[in-house]
């Protein structure tokens, strides 16, 4: 077996100038973000040099503005309980179903897999027509429900919680159910630990989109008792009038805070979860 | 009970708790919604002196305030279920294309109605153009608002350091006489580099949308639509001609045109750090101005004429979904709002755009406004008064471009609207931006290229639209 050749300090240096090149053009928009949240009215529609890239005089009072203006606070409850519930029970369903689907015998699995599959094919959008005359027929437009219920399961949640599952091996499994186990309690206490990970990256996926999600809840509420983050941020930038980009940004700030604290405590999972959807049983 | 048991029960439980439909606690009789889009502080206008000052007025109805940012796919998506708003605040530009569909409830028989309808009086007071571009088959849907105009911003400090440093050769401010052949000269004077002690100036800035093409066009003695407004006439020679002018003006250096997608970010921003002698915009960027840059020396004009003197401008109107459950309600309400205390409020506080009521725009209350006060920073304004001094400098045009001519009767302020204007005004703005990305080089061929592609695809969605609905196709 020939050994593998170290990389020379020249293309070491290229790679690692590309990985900071690409994590800079990550991280300015962001950085330009909290900056400009930072600044006064007329300062942040300056023209930039380098003297004013940083506010002269922090404004922290923007984030207030924010908050006072836009009426965050009500709103940001709103995301969190609808984050959280549609987070929750997502991904209880989503392993359910992946788990049925890696590990369970049953008629027809194959094609109700398709079925699963064939959603994931589907933009979303295509689906809002639909989603709003079912969410309309039982009752939940204008409501958390038309926020939550649509997202409890998803064609992508099962397909990669079975991709997960289907990595455990089937041993384990075998020995628990010669201990007396049924499914869901195999499930419980062998398939839950095992594919933590994986659970703990779709969490996030599930967290990020329905934290995120404007289209959705611009057509579905019409009521400011159900309006979440999102759309109270949009409605700092309606209209071709009078705005403050900094109240925007600090808003727009409120908005991913804690996305990027969940990404930071998190990551170590994601990046796991994310790699064990890829393995099969050995 | 073993835990995974109960786990089992527990998300059981947990999804039924949230399947469960709601109980809908149905509506009070007299609710009255009211829709309307713009910013949160907007809410100081629209909920607290609208939406409650209702209410005080008719104990008993409650109204049911919804503010959207975006307002127009809120309405489709209530006209396809079947409700809608009593009262819906709506654009111009949409408006022909709602009353087509069946959005919008008739009005007629409500502004006739001896006891709760117009009288001729409050009928006179609406811009009597306005009203009549208003009309479909004779019919009103709606009531107009405001009147936004576009003005001719300029920088008062570029014009008079010009006149410093070249006495012979002065530039006056720009007045309402001005004739393109004057704006084209000052904006070629006013351009000028970077310098030791300045950076580079431009003699005029605008957005790249289809306003500013169509500011030109009319001027150049220009019609969008046939009288039946089933064909477009964009193609023509007073496009071509306006197109020329500001291709131009690219040329000579005056104009160096934003392509940014953002296009609301630059060229503003370029006027209000003195990077620009004269910008183009509406009537509502005199107090965003006034909030990011409060030592611009600045006033607006009217823009200059060519053969025609119209000016380009936009309304909004008020509306009742014809959906609505209580359409009298909505029309009491509406009705209110177009009367002179809430037409001067809207000027008095938001200051956006003149208000469509000639009464409020000829009274004194229209020579100052009070703003909107900032809750969290006392002492400061999110729109700023305009104190009675100012009048002169920022307000001034708007009473020249709405008052009629004496000896036509017809006010300079010209408002496009029509069943296919949205559409159009999308082709106008794809053209026009494209035009300007070659406006270096184009000439007339090129620019009459463009102007058939936008023709022809404005005529094909209008055939597709009334093939689609069963209507013979338009002979042309």
């Amino acid at each position: 077996m020939s050994r593998l050749r170290q990389p020379t300090l020249l293309v070491r240096l290229l790679v690692q100038g590309a990985v900071w090149a690409c994590a800079l053009s990550m991280v300015a928009p962001f950085a330009w973000m909290v900056v400009t949240s930072l600044k006064g009215d007329a300062e942040a529609t300056r023209a930039p040099t380098l003297g004013t890239l940083l506010p002269a005089t922090a404004q922290w009072g923007n984030y207030l503005r924010a908050f006072r203006e836009a009426e965050l606070g009500q709103f940001y409850v709103n995301s969190i309980v609808v984050a959280a519930v549609t987070t929750v029970l997502a991904v209880a369903h989503n392993a359910l179903a992946g788990y049925a689907f890696a590990k369970l015998r049953f008629r027809g699995k194959r094609v109700l897999f398709g079925v699963v599959l064939a959603t994931m094919m589907l933009p979303l959008t295509v689906s809002f027509v639909f989603g709003y005359l079912i969410c309309q027929w039982f009752g939940y437009i204008n409501n958390f429900q038309a926020l939550i219920v649509p997202f409890l399961a998803s064609g992508f949640g099962v397909f990669y919680m079975r991709q997960v599952i289907a990595a455990i091996p089937e041993s384990l499994l075998e020995a628990g159910r010669l201990d007396g186990m049924g499914d869901f309690e195999a499930f419980w206490t062998i398939v839950v630990p095992m594919a933590w990970p994986g659970i703990t990256a779709l969490a996030i996926f599930s967290f990020t989109n329905s934290w995120n999600a404007f289209f959705w809840p611009l057509i579905v509420v019409d009521s400011p008792r159900y309006k979440t983050l999102p759309l109270a941020i949009a409605d700092l930038s309606a209209g071709l009038y009078v705005q403050s980009w900094p109240v925007q940004m600090a808003a727009a700030t409120i908005l991913v805070l804690p996305l990027i604290v969940l990404f930071f405590f998190a990551q170590r999972y994601l990046v796991r979860g994310v790699a064990l959807a890829g393995m099969k049983e050995a | 009970m073993r835990v995974s048991t109960g786990v089992l029960i527990g998300l059981v439980v947990a999804t039924a708790a949230v399947l469960v439909p709601p109980r809908v606690a149905g509506l009070g009789r007299d609710v009255v919604t009211m829709t309307i889009w713009g910013q949160p502080f907007e809410d100081r206008l629209f909920k607290d002196l609208y939406a409650r000052g209702f209410e005080k007025l008719h104990p008993g109805v409650s109204v049911d305030y919804q503010r959207h940012s975006d307002v127009d796919a809120k309405y489709n998506v209530w006209h396809a279920q079947g409700t809608g708003p009593e009262v819906m605040r709506l654009r111009i530009t949409t408006y022909h294309q709602m009353v087509a569909r069946g959005m919008l409830e008739p009005l007629d028989e409500y502004i006739k109605d001896s006891k709760l309808g117009l009288t001729p009086r409050e009928l006179a007071a609406f811009p009597p153009q306005l009203l009549e571009t208003l009309r479909v088959d004779g019919h009103l849907y709606a009531l107009p608002e405001d009147t936004a105009q576009f003005g001719l911003y300029y920088n008062r400090a570029i014009f008079d350091e010009h006149n410093r440093l070249h006495p012979g050769d002065l530039v006056s401010y720009p007045t309402s006489a001005w004739t393109w052949a004057d704006f084209r000269s000052a904006a070629k004077k006013l351009t000028r580099p970077a310098d030791a002690s300045h950076g580079p100036v431009s003699g005029f800035d605008v957005v790249i949308w289809e306003w500013p093409f169509m500011e030109f066009f009319f001027q150049a003695g220009g019609e969008l639509w046939t009288s039946d407004g089933l064909s477009t006439t964009i193609n023509s020679p007073a496009a071509v001609e306006a197109l020329m002018f500001l291709g131009a003006m690219v040329q000579d250096g005056s104009w160096k045109p934003y392509f940014s997608q953002l296009g609301g970010l630059g060229p503003p921003d370029r006027f209000q750090n003195g990077q620009v002698a004269m910008y183009l915009d509406g009537s509502w960027m005199v107090p965003a101005f006034e909030v990011n840059a409060p030592k611009l020396d600045f006033a607006v004009a009217v823009p200059a004429k060519g053969k025609s003197d119209r000016n380009m401008g936009g309304s909004v109107l008020w509306g009742i979904s014809s959906h609505a459950r209580r359409k009298d309600l909505g029309w009491e309400m509406v009705h209110w709002l177009v009367q002179e205390p809430q037409a001067a409020s809207y000027w008095d506080t938001l200051r956006v755009a003149p208000p469509a009521h000639l009464g409020v725009i000829r009274s004194p209350s229209f020579g100052s406004t009070k703003g909107v006060a900032d809750p969290s920073r006392p002492g400061m304004y999110l729109v700023p008064p305009m104190p009675a001094e100012r009048f002169k400098d920022r307000a001034q045009w708007l009473v020249e471009l709405m008052t009629p001519d004496p000896a036509t009767g017809v006010a300079r302020s010209y408002i496009p609207a029509g069943l296919y204007q949205a559409r159009l005004e999308e082709e106008i703005r794809e053209m026009f931006k494209e035009f300007l990305q070659r406006a270096g080089a184009a000439d007339a061929a090129f620019a009459r290229g463009l102007l058939e592609r936008t023709e022809r695809n404005v005529h094909a969605f209008i055939d597709r639209d009334r093939a689609a609905r069963n209507l013979p196709p338009v002979r042309r």
